[in-house]
């Protein structure tokens, strides 16, 4: 038997249009930009559209440049290092912001933001579980 | 220097501490100690002056070390909270399919096909933290194979 303590649960909609977290976006730590951000398991690392760089007065092709397969195209993003503000945990990271301005959506995945949490989920309630990994270590 | 205060920190009893404790600030700074070691003589923990410190600067206690390259995370005061500007894309999403969008709370401040258009509204208006949101069509499901 395994047991894992979460000091936070959200209940997230049951519209089955996927799980978002409010999220605050920091850079420089003075460019802040607040954002409904689709946590996507399955993606390897943080994705943004150009637009939430534009408002952190990021240059994006200054950033880390990246190639991103999908299942069934490519594209290319540069990595940024960010603060991420959600709940009440604060953390830096680098994410990526893709350059072609009609990417539609951003998704928080495991490389930079999964990685920060231990994470449990109850789809059929929508309930999930989260905490740093302070507390795992604790 | 920035003077931080860690006598504030609420549920802290630092009577009940044994362990050592590390204190992280933003900019990557750790600082550790014996918790002993900074208690004053009223074991009190005393004010500490960093550098650069950035906002919520905060105490961790480990009891284990964890485990090399264990990321940082701190806690800040407030919680994260869009619900007014989620409360507004509820009511008002399908009029704006299509297009981004900058709320400030729960007041429209732009709405445009050209996202470059939202930064300058944005600074015009003097909002803090613009919420921003691409209204995608979400009458079809997702699936993350995306262009």
């Amino acid at each position: 038997m395994h047991t894992l303590t979460f000091s936070q649960k959200i209940e997230y909609s049951d519209d089955h249009k996927g799980i978002y977290f409010d999220i605050f976006l920091i850079a420089d730590r003075k460019n802040f930009v607040a954002a409904k951000v689709k946590l996507d398991t399955g993606a390897d690392y943080c994705i943004f559209q150009k637009t939430y760089a534009d408002f952190l007065d990021l240059d994006v092709e200054t950033g880390n440049r990246k190639e991103f397969r999908t299942a069934n195209s490519s594209f290319t993003a540069f990595g940024h290092e960010v603060s991420i503000q959600f709940l009440d945990f604060e953390f830096m990271t680098t994410v990526y912001f893709v350059t072609d301005e009609e990417f539609r959506v951003s998704v928080l995945g495991r490389i930079g933001f999964l990685d920060h949490f231990q994470i449990g989920l109850i789809e059929y309630e929508q309930f999930l579980f989260i905490d740093s990994l302070e507390n795992y270590y604790q | 220097m920035t003077p931080v205060d860690f006598q504030d920190i609420t549920g802290f009893d630092n009577s009940a501490i044994t362990v050592s404790y590390m204190i992280s600030a933003d900019n990557g700074d750790v600082f550790s100690t014996k918790l002993e070691d900074a208690l004053n003589k009223d074991r009190k923990i005393p004010k500490f002056d960093f550098t650069d410190v950035q906002r919520n600067p905060i105490l961790t206690v480990f009891n284990t070390p964890p485990k090399p390259g264990f990321p940082k995370i701190y806690r800040t005061e407030t919680k994260v909270d869009l619900s007014l500007s989620q409360k507004w894309l509820n009511e008002n999403r399908h009029n704006y399919v299509g297009k981004w969008i900058v709320l400030d709370g729960d007041k429209l401040i732009e709405a445009s096909n050209n996202p470059k258009d939202l930064v300058a509204a944005a600074k015009n208006a003097g909002v803090k933290i613009p919420f921003v949101h691409f209204v995608e069509d979400d009458s079809r499901p997702f699936v993350g194979g995306w262009l």
